[in-house]
C-alpha cells in the first residue's frame, strides 16, 4: 500500500526559519547570509562593511558560523560589536550554518538595539546555498583567484543569492582572470544578480556595495513600517 | 539531513518496520548525490527506525520560465538563458528542493495486524 505524503524534507528548519524572520522584523532588524568558499575574504568584507556601516551611526552585530575555533571573531573583536560564535566544533565538522543555530544565537544578542545582523556562514560553495536560515538577502562572494568558472560549476550558490562581492580586485593586475569570461558566467547562471567588484583590502568599490546594502534594509523598513501602519 | 517520516507513520497506525520504500523526490539544482544519499540511508537506516524501508530517489529535471517571453523551457546545463529571447531573466519552476513523496508499507504485515 502507498501512502502518498508530499512533504518537504527542510520543513522544519524552513518554518525555524520564518520564526527567524519575524524577530528581525519585529525588531526592525536587516539580516545579510553571507556566503563563499574558504578564504574568499567574508571575515575582512564584514570588518569593513561594518565599519563603513558603524560610521554612519547603524549598529550591527555578527553571527560568526565559519568552522574552528574564534579566530574570525577575535578578527572583528576591535569593532566592539555583539558576536556570537555559532559552531564551536574544535575541528571543524558541520558544512553550513541552520535555522537552529540562528534562533540560538538570537537569544544572545541585544537585538532591541541592532539595525544589522550579518551571519558569516560556513565556507563552501555548496551546502549553506540549500538551507533558508530567516535572512532578508543571500550573498555570495567570490574572489578572483577563485577563477571564472565557479558560477558555473555551483548554480545554486549564485542563484540563490542577490548580490555578489566580487573580491580582491587589488589582485587583478597579478592574476590571468578573465573578467569578461567570468561577467558572462554570472549573468548565464544569474541574469538578476547584482555584481560589486570590490577590495576588502583597499576599501575599492565599497560606496556602491554600502549605498546598495543601505537602500536594500531601507526598503525592508519602509514595508514594515507600512503595515505597522495598516495595522493601526 | 533529516528523513523522519516516523510522525506520520505512527499517526497513521502503521508500524516502522512495515514501511517497504520510501520515496524522495531531489531537484537536479540541489546538492544531492542520489547514490551517497542512498548510501547514507543504507547506513543509517535503523537509525532512523525503518529497518525493511528501501529508499527510492527520483531526480526532477530543471525546468524554468523567462520573466520577458513567458516561455517555458527545461535545462540540462547551468545556463539560466530563455532558448526563445536569450533573455537573462528566468525563473526555475521545477528541479529545486528534495520532497518526501510518499512511502509503501507491506500489505500482509498491515492486514495481520488490522486483523489481529
Ligand atoms: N589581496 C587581498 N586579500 C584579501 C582581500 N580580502 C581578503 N583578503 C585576504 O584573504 C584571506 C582570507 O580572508 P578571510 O576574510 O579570512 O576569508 P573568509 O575565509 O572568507 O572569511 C586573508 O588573508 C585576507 O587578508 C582583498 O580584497 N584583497
Ligand atoms: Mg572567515
Ligand atoms: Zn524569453
Amino acid at each position: 500500500m502507498k501512502i502518498p505524503i508530499i512533504r518537504d524534507v527542510l520543513e522544519e528548519s524552513d518554518a525555524l526559519a520564518r520564526q527567524n524572520l519575524e524577530r528581525f522584523n519585529s525588531e526592525g532588524i536587516y539580516v545579510v547570509n553571507m556566503m563563499s568558499s574558504p578564504g574568499a575574504g567574508k571575515t575582512t568584507l564584514l570588518e569593513r562593511t561594518i565599519s563603513e556601516l558603524k560610521s554612519k551611526g547603524l549598529k550591527c552585530a555578527v553571527i560568526e558560523g565559519d568552522i574552528t575555533s574564534t579566530i574570525d571573531s577575535e578578527k572583528l573583536a576591535h569593532l566592539n560589536i555583539p558576536i556570537v560564535q555559532a559552531n564551536t566544533q574544535p575541528f571543524g565538522g558541520d558544512c553550513h550554518v541552520g535555522s537552529h543555530l540562528v534562533h540560538a544565537a538570537l537569544k544572545m544578542l541585544p537585538l532591541h538595539d541592532l539595525n544589522y545582523i550579518f551571519i558569516e556562514n560556513i565556507g563552501n560553495l555548496v551546502c549553506p546555498a540549500e538551507f533558508y536560515l530567516g535572512e532578508h538577502i543571500k550573498i555570495v562572494v567570490l574572489s578572483l583567484p577563485e577563477g571564472e568558472d565557479k558560477p558555473v560549476k555551483y548554480p545554486l550558490m549564485f542563484r540563490e543569492c542577490k548580490a555578489c562581492l566580487l573580491n580582491k580586485m587589488d589582485l587583478l593586475p597579478h592574476l590571468d582572470v578573465d573578467i569578461p569570461l567570468l561577467n558572462k558566467n554570472l549573468v548565464h547562471v544569474n541574469g538578476e544578480l547584482t555584481v560589486f567588484p570590490v577590495s576588502a583590502k583597499t576599501g575599492s568599490g565599497f560606496p556602491a556595495w554600502i549605498d546598495w546594502l543601505e537602500s536594500r534594509r531601507s526598503n525592508v523598513a519602509k514595508v514594515a513600517i507600512r503595515e505597522l501602519e495598516q495595522a493601526n | 539531513m533529516r528523513v523522519a517520516p516516523n510522525q506520520r507513520v505512527a499517526s497513521s497506525n502503521v508500524r516502522p518496520e512495515e514501511v517497504t520504500n520510501v520515496a524522495l523526490r531531489v531537484g537536479q539544482l540541489d546538492a544531492v548525490m542520489p547514490e551517497a544519499l542512498s548510501e547514507m540511508f543504507n547506513l543509517y537506516r535503523s537509525n532512523f527506525n525503518l529497518p525493511n524501508a528501501q529508499l527510492t530517489i527520483e531526480e526532477e529535471a530543471v525546468s524554468c520560465r523567462c520573466k520577458d517571453c513567458d516561455a517555458q523551457f527545461s535545462l540540462d546545463t547551468p545556463v539560466f538563458v530563455c532558448p526563445h529571447c536569450f533573455g537573462c531573466r528566468v525563473q526555475v519552476m521545477r528541479g529545486r528542493g528534495i520532497t518526501l513523496m510518499e512511502i509503501t508499507i507491506s500489505e500482509t504485515e498491515h492486514e495481520d495486524t488490522y486483523h489481529s
